[in-house]
C-alpha cells in the first residue's frame, strides 16, 4: 500500500504555483504544437527539453506530459477547422469534425473535442495508476534475462506495428541499435566505433538524434513543399449543451477504454486508437448513417481515445521502462537525462515523483478542459502563422537545443546529419519511431544480454528456461512474424479462392 | 518490382556489411564477459544484413508486407483532403525542382551556420542564417525578412542565454 504521506507530498508537489504554471504552459504549448501541422508530441517535447534543464524533474516531466496531452487536442482542432489533421492522432476526427464546422457548428465541434479529450485523458490517468502500480510490483521479480526479453518485445512490437513494411521497421530498429554501439563499451570500457573522436567516447546522445530525425527532418519536409495557405472554416462560438455532452458520455467512456488498451501496446499510438474508437462508435451508434456527415459521436470517440492512449503508453513506460511511442521515448530519454530510470524500481525509489506524475497528469486534463474551452475562439489564429517564420523558429530552437544538451558544437553537426537521415527515412518510408525506441532501449538490451550470459556461464537456454522471459520472448517473436504469417495466409486464401 | 525498396535495401545491405566489417576491430572477449564488446554490434549487423536482403527479395517480388495493427485490421488510409490547402504550382529552376533547391539551400545555410557560429558568435550568425532560411521558405519582403530573423534570434537568445543561463557560442574572430 502507498503511504498517505507520499500521496500528500506528491499532491502538494503538483499544487505549487511553480508546477501549476509550467503545467499550464506545457498544455498551452501542446495545443499550439498540435494545431500546427507537422509538429507532433515527440517534436514538441524535444524542443522544450532544453528549457527544462534547471527545473525539478517532477515539474519538467509534468510540463512535458501536459504538452503531450495538449498536442492530442490541438491535432483535433486543425482536423475540424482545416480538414487536415495537425497531428496524426487527429486524423479520424476530420471525418465528422470538418462537416460539423461546415454546418456552422465549429464551436460545438471544438467544444466536444475539448471535453472528450479531457475526459479521456483524466480517466486514463486513473487507470494508469491502477494498472502501473501492480505491474511494477510484478516486474520487481525481473532480472537481466527478463529485461532483455522486455526490451526485445518492445522493439519487435514497434518494428512490426508502426510501419508500412515490416522489413523497413526492422532496419530502422537495427539502425538505432547500431548507433547505440557507438561510444565506450559498457563492460570493458574500451572505445567502439569512435573513429578517434573524443566527442564520440560517451556515445551519441539520443536526444540529439531525436531532435534531428523529428524536428529538423520535419523542417526539411516542410521547406520542400510549395507555399500553402490553409483554408480555415469560419468559427461559430456556440459550445455543446450539457444534454449533448451527457448523450456522448457512453461513447467517450468506451473510447477511453479502447484508447487506454491500445496505448499500452508498444507501437500502437494515438492514431490507431482513434481509428478503432471511431469504428466502434459507428458500430454502437443508433444513427451510423450520420457518421461522415457531422456526427457528434464521430468527433468525441477519436478524441477521447487518442488522449487516453497517453495514459496507456505511460503504463509500460513507468512500470517497465519501455516506451510505446516516439513521444513516450522522448519522455523516457528526458527521465534518464534527469537521472531517473523508469521501471519497477522507480516506484520504490521515487514514489513521490511517480505519484506527482499521476496527479500532474490528472490535473493536466482539467487544465486542458479550462484552457481549451477558453481559447476555443482564438485557436484558429495559430493556423495563420506564416510558414517561413515557423520553419525558421523550429530550426533555431532545434539547433539551440542541440547546443544545450552537451555544449558541444559537434552535436550541432550531428543534429543536421540526423535531420538529413530522418528526411531520407521519411521519403523512403522507413519509420523513425522504431529507431528512436532502439536508441533508448539499446543500452538496456545489450547490458542485459551480456549480464545474462555472465549469470548463466554462457548458457543461452537461460532465456527460455525462465518462464517470464520465455513467455515475453515468445510474444516478441510472434508479434514480429505475425504480419508475415497473416500475409502468407491471405495470399494462399486468395490463390485458392 | 518496387524499385525504391530495391535501391534502399541495397544501400542498407552495404551499410550492414560495413558495420559487420567494422566490428571486426572491436575487442572480442574479456575474462568474465564471454560475449565481449564485439558480439552485440556483430549480431545487429547480421540482422541488418538479413533484413536488407529480405527487403530486396520482397521488393523484387513486388510485395510489401505491411505491419500488423491492433485488432488485426488495417486502419483506413486517410487521403489528403482536396481543397484543404491551396498549393502554388512551381516551375523547375534550371531543370531542378524548386522544392529540391529549397531543400539544398536549407542544408547549405545550416551547414554554413554551424561553421561560422564559433567564429562570429550566436547572434550575428543566427540573424544571417535565419534571414536566409526565411527567404528560402518563401518570404520575399526585405523588411519582414530582417525583422523576422532579428526577432527569432533575439527571442531565442533571451530564452536560452538570459532566462535559462545557457552558454551560447561567442565570437572568436573579434
Amino acid at each position: 500500500m502507498v503511504e498517505m504521506s507520499v500521496l500528500l507530498e506528491a499532491l502538494l508537489n503538483v499544487l505549487t504555483p511553480y508546477s501549476l504554471f509550467f503545467l499550464v504552459v506545457g498544455v498551452f504549448i501542446g495545443i499550439v504544437a498540435g494545431i500546427l501541422p507537422g509538429i507532433n508530441g515527440a517534436i514538441g517535447i524535444s524542443l522544450i527539453l532544453p528549457f527544462t534543464f534547471g527545473m525539478p524533474p517532477a515539474t519538467a516531466l509534468i510540463m512535458m506530459l501536459g504538452l503531450w496531452g495538449g498536442q492530442n487536442f490541438g491535432g483535433g482542432v486543425t482536423a475540424a477547422l482545416v480538414h487536415a489533421p495537425g497531428a496524426a492522432s487527429g486524423a479520424s476526427t476530420l471525418f465528422d469534425g470538418y462537416p460539423m464546422a461546415q454546418k456552422g457548428q465549429a464551436g460545438k465541434a471544438l467544444g466536444i473535442i475539448c471535453i472528450a479529450s479531457s475526459i479521456g485523458w483524466f480517466i486514463s490517468t486513473i487507470m494508469l495508476a491502477l494498472i502501473a502500480v501492480p505491474l511494477a510490483a510484478f516486474a520487481l521479480r525481473f532480472s537481466a534475462p527478463e529485461y532483455l526479453a522486455v526490451g526485445v518485445f518492445g522493439l519487435s512490437m514497434v518494428a512490426s506495428m508502426a510501419t508500412k513494411n515490416i522489413f523497413k521497421g526492422a532496419i530502422a530498429t537495427l539502425f538505432g541499435l547500431v548507433i547505440v554501439t557507438i561510444g565506450t563499451d559498457p563492460f570493458s570500457g574500451l572505445p567502439r566505433f569512435t573513429f578517434g573522436r573524443y566527442e564520440l567516447m560517451d556515445g551519441i546522445n539520443f536526444l540529439v538524434v531525436m531532435i534531428g530525425v523529428f524536428a529538423i527532418a520535419e523542417a526539411l519536409v516542410q521547406i520542400e513543399k510549395p507555399a500553402t495557405q490553409a483554408k480555415v472554416q469560419k468559427f461559430a462560438r456556440q459550445l455543446p449543451s450539457w444534454k449533448e455532452v451527457k448523450a456522448l458520455l457512453p461513447t467517450i467512456l468506451r473510447s477511453t477504454g479502447i484508447g487506454m488498451l491500445v496505448g499500452t501496446a508498444p507501437g500502437a499510438g494515438g492514431s490507431i486508437g482513434a481509428f478503432i474508437a471511431y469504428n466502434e462508435a459507428k458500430r454502437f451508434s443508433k444513427h451510423p448513417e450520420e457518421f461522415g456527415h457531422g456526427a457528434q459521436e464521430g468527433v468525441a470517440a477519436p478524441e477521447a481515445a487518442n488522449n487516453a492512449t497517453e495514459g496507456g503508453a505511460m503504463v509500460p513506460l513507468l512500470a517497465l521502462g519501455i516506451p510505446g511511442s516516439g513521444a513516450a521515448a522522448v519522455i523516457l530519454a528526458s527521465m534518464i537525462m534527469f537521472g531517473l530510470r523508469p521501471g519497477p524500481q522507480i516506484f520504490t525509489d521515487q514514489p513521490v515523483l511517480v505519484y506527482s506524475l499521476f496527479f500532474g497528469l490528472a490535473l493536466g486534463a482539467v487544465v486542458l478542459l479550462i484552457l481549451g474551452l477558453l481559447l476555443t475562439p482564438y485557436l484558429a489564429l495559430v493556423m495563420r502563422l506564416p510558414r517561413a517564420y515557423l520553419i525558421t523558429g523550429v530550426t533555431g530552437i532545434a539547433f539551440m537545443a542541440a547546443m544545450a544538451i552537451t555544449g558541444l558544437l559537434f552535436d550541432v553537426w550531428l543534429v543536421l546529419l540526423f535531420g538529413i537521415v530522418g528526411y531520407i527515412m521519411r521519403k523512403l518510408d522507413f519509420p523513425p519511431a522504431p529507431m528512436i525506441l532502439a536508441l533508448v532501449l539499446g543500452f538496456m538490451i545489450e547490458t542485459s544480454l551480456r549480464r545474462s550470459m555472465i549469470l548463466s556461464d554462457g548458457d543461452w537456454s537461460i532465456f527460455f528456461t525462465r518462464p517470464i522471459s520465455a513467455t515475453i520472448l515468445g510474444l516478441a517473436i510472434l508479434g514480429f512474424f505475425y504480419p508475415m504469417i497473416r500475409d502468407v495466409i491471405g495470399r494462399l486464401r486468395a490463390r485458392s479462392a | 518490382m518496387i524499385l525504391k525498396n530495391v535501391i534502399s535495401g541495397g544501400v542498407c545491405l552495404a551499410f550492414g556489411l560495413f558495420v559487420y566489417w567494422l566490428s571486426g576491430g572491436v575487442s572480442s572477449t574479456a575474462s568474465l564477459d564471454m560475449l565481449g564488446g564485439r558480439f552485440f554490434p556483430r549480431m545487429v549487423a547480421l540482422l541488418f544484413i538479413l533484413s536488407s536482403i529480405a527487403l530486396i527479395v520482397t521488393a523484387l517480388m513486388g510485395i510489401e508486407i505491411a505491419g500488423g495493427q491492433v485488432g488485426g485490421k488495417k486502419s483506413r488510409v486517410i487521403e489528403e483532403p482536396s481543397g484543404a490547402e491551396t498549393e502554388t504550382s512551381e516551375a523547375p529552376i534550371r531543370g531542378i525542382p524548386a522544392g529540391t533547391l529549397r531543400l539544398l539551400s536549407y542544408v547549405s545555410i545550416m551547414a554554413v551556420y554551424t561553421l561560422v557560429l564559433p567564429l562570429i558568435g550566436y547572434i550575428p550568425a543566427s540573424i544571417l542564417a535565419f534571414s536566409g532560411l526565411i527567404v528560402t521558405a518563401g518570404e520575399r519582403r526585405p523588411v519582414h525578412v530582417v525583422l523576422g530573423a532579428i526577432g527569432i534570434a533575439l527571442l531565442l537568445y533571451f530564452l536560452f542565454a538570459v532566462v535559462f543561463s545557457m552558454n551560447v557560442p561567442e565570437a572568436s574572430l573579434f
